[in-house]
């Protein structure tokens, strides 16, 4: 029970010690590495990401900022081509009203044209048509050493720096050379406010938009007008300056044509530019870096949530497994305490097909084999002290005999000492005694002669008489006497006589004949009724036939005087003395049973019976030795054994069972009487 | 389905700040002097595109954007007065018309806001002290230079090519505006043959004493210079030219509806929705000074041919060719 005790503290501090049970730190486990993979993979993905994101917004501004250039230029372009109607070579030789209506319709057509005039081939103005001012005709201004003028002739179209009409409006002088040989030259003002509609119509997101800038950084046209018609100078815009400072270094400005920089208004925006060469402008586009990054940001959280759900399914998936891969082996915890408690009955039974059934099969096995052992170890328990049981029985017995051996030899011994010295005196008593009743006689026949007076010869008879009878007496006492002591000297001189193999129903016969003849040789009166039940398979065993007769004597004339008692008790009517003798095979051994329908014996005597001296016979009658030396004789001398069955008033029966051999087996139980004198 | 989530909200987010531009401020309010009276055609047109524009701006007239309209009658002195008023309202911006309204709103104050339109050089005006950068509590749009005046000289002279008699009316009350005019009707008359004059004019006598006289000059024509009297009294105007079957050329396209002859102009729908902007970005926090004046950069020459037929004109190719607009 100690121990029982102890163990679940143990359990318990262990338990304290190691708090997280198996199912947690397998789910910690298993979430612990989905977290791991995906945190890898997430940030693996993010960082693709990233560079994708970045290469392909990038790419995407670039690509704005390519086709917002065009458009600028197409811009451009278009007031180019309009122009371009105006300077066919037979042009100049139209009528001036032709000219002036072309000219008119020319500013129909392409509104940022504030101003238009025709150079003839000298450089002088010709006519000029003005949204602003009057129309001149003829004018004659002289603008042969203009540069628009020039590099018209020089280089067919010539783009003018741009310049700002009363500090506010950008205008850019187009002057394109006619066609034909000495050519006049069409120079168009063109308010460059009207990009605005350009501009504006480029949409980059929602958050985005573009503008351009001259080769100096001055804005001309942005979405908020108001910015150009102030006169912003965007230079140290700082994607603006590192465009003009690429452009400065000349070559390869598509290296750097994106930046992250600071907007106008502050924010961080992803800026990208394309140059128009042909009039030398940059053109911007910019978008918000959160509105350029928007897919990446998209892509971080799709990340960051499909992590957040592997986490979470990996939580409910781990917990689940746990749960699953616990509850078996808590089954299996039961089943083990079970078995360790000692209760076997019951089986584990766990049927997840894996190694914790094969785990609960062994386990099953075990508390089989171990039930095995148990069961077989009571039985061996049971066997041996069956064993010890009977060999501390057989011990006792031998114990019994030994003393029972002892206390008869000393006994014998001091009987063979006491009979020897006390025969010496006591035939000198019997042989004195016969002698003296001799003399008697002779003293009478001496006396006969003698002459007596009749009285005195009677007187003498009688004292003769009564002298001889005492004298009788003595002789008869002394025989009897001497009977005892020889009896007496048979106890302790066992081993008389010779073993020899005999006949067991003729020995047996024989004694009942002289038991019989014996007793009505001893009383005529006596009758009984002999039964004879002989085995014929009874056979021989080997015994000292003697003393065998001795004791199957005793045994019968004990029957015949119990039968004699029971009918002198004179009770029942139609009783009828019986002895039955039996002889019985009993393969090695030989059984003899002799049976009376006597008086029976009382417990009492029952227990006793078998002791020395002890008798139920009136003194004189029995020497109190028979049942004892017939109890030596058979046990002692020849092995077998004598049991008595009884009921008082009814019957005696006892039985003797003697081995075949068992004389030859016998020791001599008493020594050897000393010689006698 | 998660991701369309997330694109969503970083959708919204990213709309956020236009959303939020979108939203209507608290109620804000509006003080519009107009020069003309009631019955100016202008006026509904000014006042209608004022009200669509700041509506599609997020500005709702009478929700959060209290207006109150003030028409000056061409009457400088009832404007000044209507300026006062307007002020007392405290209005957070004042919308003003023209030369005259405005300079009675820049007399008031100094310090509301301004957005004003039909203005001519707003810096020789005083009303600013530079195109680019106004700087003080105007701004706006200016439509014409006083070098339209030639561009009216010469539209006159292609209407009738036998015009070398011009006279200009307008209030002289504003001196730099009137001798700007002058100095160009002196300087580009001669080169169309015309030999031209500013002429200062009140009210309907005035106005009538003017173009009576110059109706008895043989080849003459009449240019009326943009203003707030010239507007008032358009129909007197018109119905005297007639009349008198004097070649007349107008500012406005308006006074051209109304039966004159002919006009060189600007729309004024387009100043009032450019202004709008303005009065916007104002009301969102802009800085007035910040805003720089505008000047209108498209024109549009409008013909009333049924006019031109009564006064016996042909009109030439190159002059069809510039109309934007033909009134039959």
């Amino acid at each position: 029970m100690m121990a029982r005790d102890a163990a679940p503290s143990q359990g318990s501090t262990a338990a304290e010690r190691f708090r997280l049970p198996l199912a947690a730190k397998f789910a910690v486990a298993f979430v612990g590495l989905v977290t791991l993979v995906l945190l890898i993979n997430g940030a693996v993905d993010l960082f693709l990401n990233y560079g994708d994101a970045k290469r392909n917004a990038i790419e995407v501004q670039r690509e704005k900022a390519h086709a917002a250039a065009e458009r600028v230029e197409a811009f451009i372009s278009e007031i180019e081509s309009q122009i371009g109607w105006t300077t066919r070579a037979e042009w100049r030789r139209i009528s001036p009203e032709q000219q002036r209506y072309d000219f008119i319709r020319l500013l129909r057509q392409a509104p940022a044209i504030t101003e238009v005039a025709y150079l003839d081939p000298s450089g002088k103005e010709q006519l000029r048509v003005s949204r602003l001012e009057p129309d001149a005709v003829g004018s004659g201004k002289d603008f042969s050493a203009a540069a628009a003028f020039t590099q018209a002739i020089a280089g067919k179209v010539w783009f003018g720096p741009v310049y700002f009409r009363r500090g506010s409006e950008p205008y850019m002088t187009v002057s394109v050379a006619h066609a034909g040989r000495d050519p006049g030259v069409t120079m168009a003002e063109v308010n460059l406010k009207l990009i605005w509609d350009v501009v504006s119509s480029i949409h980059n997101g929602s958050g985005g938009y573009a503008f351009v800038v001259t080769a100096t950084g001055r804005l001309i046209a942005h979405p908020d007008l108001s910015l150009v018609l102030r006169d912003t100078d965007l230079s140290s815009l700082p994607e603006v300056a590192a465009a003009l400072s690429a452009r400065g270094s000349a070559g390869n400005a598509d290296a750097a044509d994106y930046e992250i920089a600071t907007a106008l208004d502050g924010g961080s925006v992803l800026a990208a530019h394309a140059t128009i060469p042909r009039v030398d402008w940059i053109v911007f586009v910019q978008l918000p870096l959160g509105e350029a990054m928007a897919p990446l940001y998209a892509s971080v959280v799709q990340t960051l949530s499909l992590m957040g759900l592997g986490v979470m399914l990996a939580t409910v998936a781990g917990t689940f497994l746990a749960h699953r891969m616990v509850v078996p082996i808590r089954q299996l915890e039961d089943g083990a305490e079970r078995f360790g408690s000692g209760d076997l009955s019951e089986r584990i039974v766990i049927r997840t097909g894996d190694e914790i059934e094969t785990l609960a099969d062994r386990f099953n096995l075990m508390a089989s084999r171990v039930q095995e052992s148990y069961e077989t170890l009571e039985a061996k328990v049971e066997e041996r002290t069956r064993d010890l049981n009977t060999s501390l029985e057989d011990l006792h017995k031998a114990q019994n005999r030994l003393i029972q051996s002892e206390k008869l030899a000393s006994l014998g011994q001091l009987t063979a000492g006491i009979a020897h010295e006390i025969k010496n005196p006591l035939n000198f008593v019997n042989n004195f005694a016969s002698l003296s009743s001799e003399l008697v006689d002779e003293l009478q026949e001496v006396l006969q002669p003698a002459n007596l007076d009749a009285k005195t010869r009677a007187e003498v008879d009688e004292i003769a008489d009564l002298l001889k009878g005492n004298l009788g007496k003595v002789v008869q006492h002394g025989k009897r006497a001497d009977s005892i002591i020889k009896n007496m000297l048979l106890h302790s001189r066992s081993g008389s006589g010779e073993h020899r193999p005999v006949e067991i129903n003729a020995l047996v016969e024989e004694s009942l004949n002289l038991a019989y003849h014996g007793a009505r040789a001893a009383q005529p009166s006596f009758n009984i009724t002999l039964v004879r039940a002989y085995d014929p398979a009874a056979g021989s065993a080997d015994v000292y036939p003697q003393e065998l007769t001795r004791v199957l004597l005793n045994l019968m004339s004990n029957g015949f005087y119990a039968t004699e008692k029971r009918k002198a008790a004179g009770a029942e009517p139609g009783y009828e003395p019986t002895l039955s003798v039996t002889t019985r095979d009993l393969g090695d051994r030989v059984e003899i049973r002799v049976r009376d329908n006597g008086t029976g014996i009382p417990d009492s005597v029952k227990a006793k019976m078998f002791d020395p001296f002890f008798t139920t016979k009136p003194a004189g009658e029995g020497t109190g030795l028979g049942l004892s030396l017939s109890h030596d004789i058979l046990v002692k001398q020849h092995g077998g054994s004598i049991d008595v069955a009884t009921e008082p008033g009814h019957f005696t029966e006892f039985t003797i069972t003697l081995p075949r051999d068992g004389a030859t087996q016998a020791h001599p139980i008493i020594a050897p009487a000393k010689s006698e004198p | 389905m998660r991701r369309r989530d997330v694109l969503a909200s970083l959708g919204g987010a990213a709309a956020w700040p236009a959303t939020g531009y979108a939203q209507t401020p608290a109620r804000r309010r509006l003080g519009i002097l107009l020069v003309y009276g009631e019955s100016h055609p202008d006026v509904p047109i000014i006042v209608d595109t004022l009200k669509d524009s700041l509506g599609r701006l997020g500005w709702t007239w009478g929700q959060n954007l209290t207006v109150d309209l003030r028409l000056g009658d061409g009457d400088a002195e009832k404007m000044r007065r209507q300026a006062s008023e307007l002020l007392a309202a405290k209005p957070d911006l004042i919308f003003s018309q023209g030369v005259v309204g405005t300079t009675a709103v820049k007399q008031a104050t100094t310090t509301t806001p301004v957005v004003f339109i039909q203005v001519q050089d707003p810096v020789g005006g005083g009303f600013v002290t530079s195109l680019a950068r106004p700087g003080g509590n105007l701004t706006g749009f200016s439509n014409f230079d006083y070098t339209f005046v030639g561009k009216w000289l010469q539209l006159l002279k292609e209407l009738s090519p036998s015009v070398t008699r011009a006279r200009a009316i307008i209030n002289p009350d504003y001196p730099t505006r009137f001798a700007g005019y002058a100095a160009e009707l002196a300087r580009t008359g001669p080169g169309l043959g015309i030999r031209a004059e500013a002429s200062g004019v009140h009210d309907a006598a005035e106005i009538e004493q003017a173009i009576t006289t110059l109706a008895a000059e043989p080849q003459a024509g009449l240019i009326v210079l943009p203003d707030a009297i010239t507007g008032v009294y358009s129909r007197q105007i018109i119905d005297l030219t007639a009349k008198l079957r004097l070649p007349a050329v107008y500012a406005y396209a308006a006074q051209v509806q109304l039966g004159g002859l002919a006009a060189y102009t600007t729309s004024v729908a387009r100043d009032v929705q450019q202004a709008a902007g303005y009065i916007d970005r104002i009301l969102r926090g802009a800085a007035v000074g910040d805003l720089p004046v505008q000047a209108s950069e498209r024109f549009l020459t409008v013909i009333n041919l049924k006019t031109a037929a009564a006064l016996g004109l042909t009109i030439t190719p190159s002059l069809l060719a510039k109309a934007d607009a033909l009134i039959e």
